[in-house]
Formats: structure tokens, C-alpha cells, sequence
């Protein structure tokens, strides 16, 4: 593993500047400020672990993504790197947690905590069921668990994801799930010619989407379809589908030369998530910032 | 035990359900304060986004128009950038067709007119207008209306009336006035598109 110095000055000062414009987010972002540096810090750290494959293209068009294709974690990953790194950074924006992430540090320390083997573990089709054994098993709770190992799994596929960008850019895919791990978008962003990127809720990764369809149902008529906007700042939108009755935070970045990461900008616009929950709507890729 | 793809699949399901951000000791008061002050204060505005095609020339652009599903009103007008022809992108003249909304307000809404060395506009309404017109066209036409040329050949045109279309108007408009010119003998037929 390569030893590099990090500087984290340019996300640092994003958060930042986004604290002063939207001071009803500090909080928010403040809590998760830890966890995304620690991320960018390790996958800076990460860059010489390459691993990249070759995705079969007719299966990739004909929507399988990369994880139904290949494995993309492995034991030679530097999990206990990761996990040590992600359980100090945890309680730096939960204090709440911090006797928790200690139990788990010290048992990622000792190897008795093994996230490989999290993800390995067959033995319950139970996910909840799996995710509270293991939380007795460590002697933490399941919210505690669930966000330490949410953290985890989203730094190695990030850097699969990551690995992968230029191999797939010239890939066609059009579905509204992440090519790389199948999840639903977080967060659509508008860029030049308006064309509209959506943004992996667990790898990071970024693809090409049509803009009146609905990532989730992929219904594209006009009439189900609603964008919700708030008076005076057309960077904050929010497309909804009134058929499957999910929406989708939208930013406009169209010429912003250094707009922040996704997850910034998701946390952001938090107060969106809040509104459209208390309509009713259901947020299409739960995260931990939006789960209010 | 090796790793099931599909496994990891709905395991994932299981860490990335969430758990209410509350319950881990944060304190979400000041959001909550300003979602509840944005929809109190009414900003939240809903609006419908279809697909329409640029009028202006036959590229055929393609457009995402907003509209207000409260008022009915369009408040954008931006290129597609799904659609095949353009990917979004607009020529000048496309760029503002959101100036043919009625929002703009320095579009005419009456006929105005003025008359023959006057320096004042009048307000008309259309019967007097469509009759001045036609009255104008006919007795033009009437007077002006060649059959033969100086070569002797026969061209049934009238040469001092001229026809200036508007780039504002669909295709097959355009292709009405033409029919309605020509059918008139004018030879002189032109449309802002081709600017």
C-alpha cells in the first residue's frame, strides 16, 4: 500500500463553504465530515490495489451489472485498514457511538472481527436476522453495526467502481440501477447540455440516465412524473414518481468548475428529503443521511 | 465459503437499510426548522416536464418544457438532452423560444397599426385588421397581376407583394402560407428560419 500524504483541504473547504451558504446542515454534514474524508483518504491510499475485469457486453446491455458478473470483494482487500480506519472516524461525527466503534476496534485489532466474513456469512437468508447476530456476536447494536459496516462496504466498491470507470465508459447502460453493484441513485446531477448523471448510493459510481423516466420503475410518462422545486434556488430539485411514489434528490452543477463530491451534495439537500417524506414519498436509495 | 453474487446482493439490502438518524444522538433540529419554514412559506412549487419539438426550422430539435402544475404556466424551456438530433443543445434562436410563452411580456397581444405617415401606433381589433388586409392584397393584386412576361411567357405572378414568414410558426403552417401565396401568384415568399 502506497504511503501518500493526504490532503484533505479541498474537500475540507467544500463542506465548508456549503456550511456557510446552508449553516441548516451543519450538523448533518458535520457528523458525516469524518466518515467522508476517512473514504477519499483510504481510496487515495488504495490506488496501486488495482483490480479490473472484463464485463461480457451483452450481458452488460442487457442490464447485469458487474456484480452479478464477477466477485468484486476480496480477502486480500485491506479490510482491517479500512475497518480500524472507518471505526476511529465513526464516533469523531457520532460521539454517541464512540464506546461501540472502541468494542469493535479493539476486536478488528485482536481479528476477531472480520468484515470479509460478514459478507461471506451464509448461514441465515435472514439479512436482519445475519445483521443482529453479528451485532450480539460483537456486542454492539444493529444501528451501530449496520452504519460501520455500510461505511466499510462502500470504500472497497467505491475503489471497484473506481477501477472499473474507464472500462465501462464506453459501455451502453440505461437502466436506473448502478452498473457496477446494482444499487438504486442517491442523487441525480445536471450537468452541461443538461444531461443527467445519477450517482451509486454505495460505490460512488456515476451513469448517464434519461431525465423524465423514473430511475426506480423506469415509468416515463409525464403525467406520473413531478418535479418538485423550491422557489428562488434551481439548484434544489427532486424528481418524483407518482407510480412507484419514490423520488430522487436533482441538482443542477451545469457550469460549476469544482462542484463538491455526491455525497456533499446529497447531504445538502437534506431538508428535500425531509419535505418529500413527510408527503409520503419514499427516498429511492436509503442512506444514512436520509433516513430521518 | 465462497462469496454468492447474488448473496452479496441482498445482503447489502440488510446493512443498507438505515436506521433513523435520531437514534444515532444527532441533532437534526435546525433541518427540520428549515424544511418546515420552506413549506410554510409556500416555496415548494410542483411541475410537470414533457417533451415537445423546437417550431422554429426543420432540424427538429428536441425540448423539455416545466411547467407549474398549479398555475398550468411554463416557467423553462431548455433543449433535451435525450434526444437523438440535438443532446440538449440549442441554437440561439432556440435558446430563447421561451420568449413565445406568454410569460414575455413585450409580446404583442393586439394588432397594432399604423397609419400611411403617422408617427403613433393604434390599437386595432382582428375584423378590422384581416379586412384592411385582404382589401389591401386585392386591390394590389388586382392591379399588379401579370400573366406574360417580356419574353411572352406565361408566369401569372404578382411581383409587388412579397410574403415574410414567421419562424415562429409550425411546419405545417409554413406550409400553408406557402400553398396560400403561390396560389395567389406571389414569387416572393421568404421565412426568418432561413436567416
Amino acid at each position: 500500500m502506497e504511503n501518500t500524504t493526504y490532503e484533505p483541504e479541498a474537500m475540507q473547504h467544500s463542506m465548508d463553504r456549503i456550511i456557510e451558504r446552508n449553516p441548516h446542515v451543519e450538523n448533518l454534514l458535520n457528523a458525516f465530515r469524518p466518515i467522508l474524508l476517512e473514504k477519499d483518504r483510504l481510496l487515495q491510499l488504495m490506488q496501486d490495489h488495482k483490480k479490473t475485469f472484463t464485463p461480457d457486453t451483452i450481458k452488460f446491455q442487457g442490464g447485469i451489472t458487474l456484480i452479478q458478473q464477477f466477485q468484486l470483494i476480496f480477502s486480500d482487500d485491506p479490510w482491517k485498514l479500512i475497518a480500524l480506519s472507518v471505526s476511529r472516524a465513526i464516533p469523531q461525527g457520532f460521539p454517541a457511538l464512540q464506546e461501540e466503534m472502541r468494542l469493535l476496534e479493539g476486536q478488528i485489532e485482536t481479528g476477531e472481527l472480520n468484515c470479509y466474513d460478514f459478507f461471506q456469512d451464509s448461514s441465515t437468508k435472514d439479512d436482519d436476522l445475519q445483521l443482529m447476530t453479528w451485532a450480539v456476536k460483537c456486542s454492539v447494536s444493529t444501528a451501530a453495526l449496520g452504519l460501520f459496516l455500510r461505511t466499510v462496504e462502500s470504500v472497497i466498491l467505491s475503489k471497484r467502481a473506481a477501477d472499473m470507470k474507464d472500462i465501462l465508459a464506453p459501455l451502453t447502460w440505461n437502466r436506473g440501477y448502478c452498473p457496477v453493484c446494482a444499487s438504486m441513485p442517491m442523487l441525480a446531477v445536471t450537468r452541461e447540455q443538461g444531461q443527467q448523471w445519477l450517482q451509486c448510493s454505495r460505490c460512488s459510481h456515476e451513469w448517464k440516465f434519461a431525465r423524465l423516466t423514473c430511475p426506480a420503475c423506469e415509468h416515463a410518462a409525464p403525467e406520473d412524473t413531478t418535479y418538485l422545486y423550491v422557489n428562488g434556488k434551481p439548484e434544489e430539485q427532486a424528481f418524483v414518481c407518482e407510480n412507484c411514489q419514490k423520488y430522487l434528490i436533482t441538482t443542477n452543477q451545469a457550469g460549476s468548475l469544482q462542484a463538491p463530491c455526491p455525497e456533499i451534495l446529497a447531504i445538502s439537500l437534506a431538508h428535500l428529503d425531509l419535505i418529500l417524506q413527510d408527503r409520503g414519498y419514499s427516498q429511492m436509495a436509503i442512506c444514512d443521511w436520509n433516513t430521518l | 465459503m465462497k462469496l454468492s453474487r447474488r448473496r452479496f446482493l441482498t445482503m447489502s439490502g440488510a446493512i443498507g437499510s438505515g436506521v433513523a438518524l435520531s437514534s444515532l444522538g444527532l441533532d437534526l433540529t435546525a433541518l427540520k426548522a428549515h424544511a418546515a419554514g420552506i413549506s410554510k412559506m409556500d416555496q415548494v412549487r410542483m411541475a410537470r416536464q414533457t417533451t415537445t419539438i423546437c417550431c422554429y426550422c426543420s432540424v427538429g430539435c428536441g425540448l423539455i418544457c416545466s411547467a407549474d402544475k398549479l398555475t398550468g404556466k411554463i416557467f423553462n424551456i431548455e433543449g433535451d438532452p435525450d434526444h437523438p438530433i440535438n443532446e440538449g443543445s440549442l441554437c440561439s434562436k432556440g435558446a430563447g423560444i421561451f420568449g413565445l410563452t406568454e410569460v414575455n411580456e413585450h409580446r404583442l397581444r393586439k394588432v397594432l397599426y399604423r397609419a400611411p405617415k403617422s408617427d403613433k401606433w393604434e390599437e386595432k381589433d382582428w375584423d378590422w385588421s384581416l379586412k384592411r388586409i385582404a382589401r389591401l392584397v386585392k386591390d394590389t393584386r388586382d392591379a399588379d397581376f401579370m400573366t406574360h412576361n417580356d419574353k411572352g411567357e406565361l408566369v401569372n405572378r404578382v411581383e409587388t407583394i412579397g410574403h415574410y414568414g414567421s419562424s415562429n410558426i409550425g411546419n405545417e403552417e409554413c406550409w400553408t402560407l406557402s400553398v396560400a401565396c403561390r396560389a395567389m401568384g406571389l414569387v416572393y415568399i421568404d421565412h426568418q428560419a432561413r436567416v
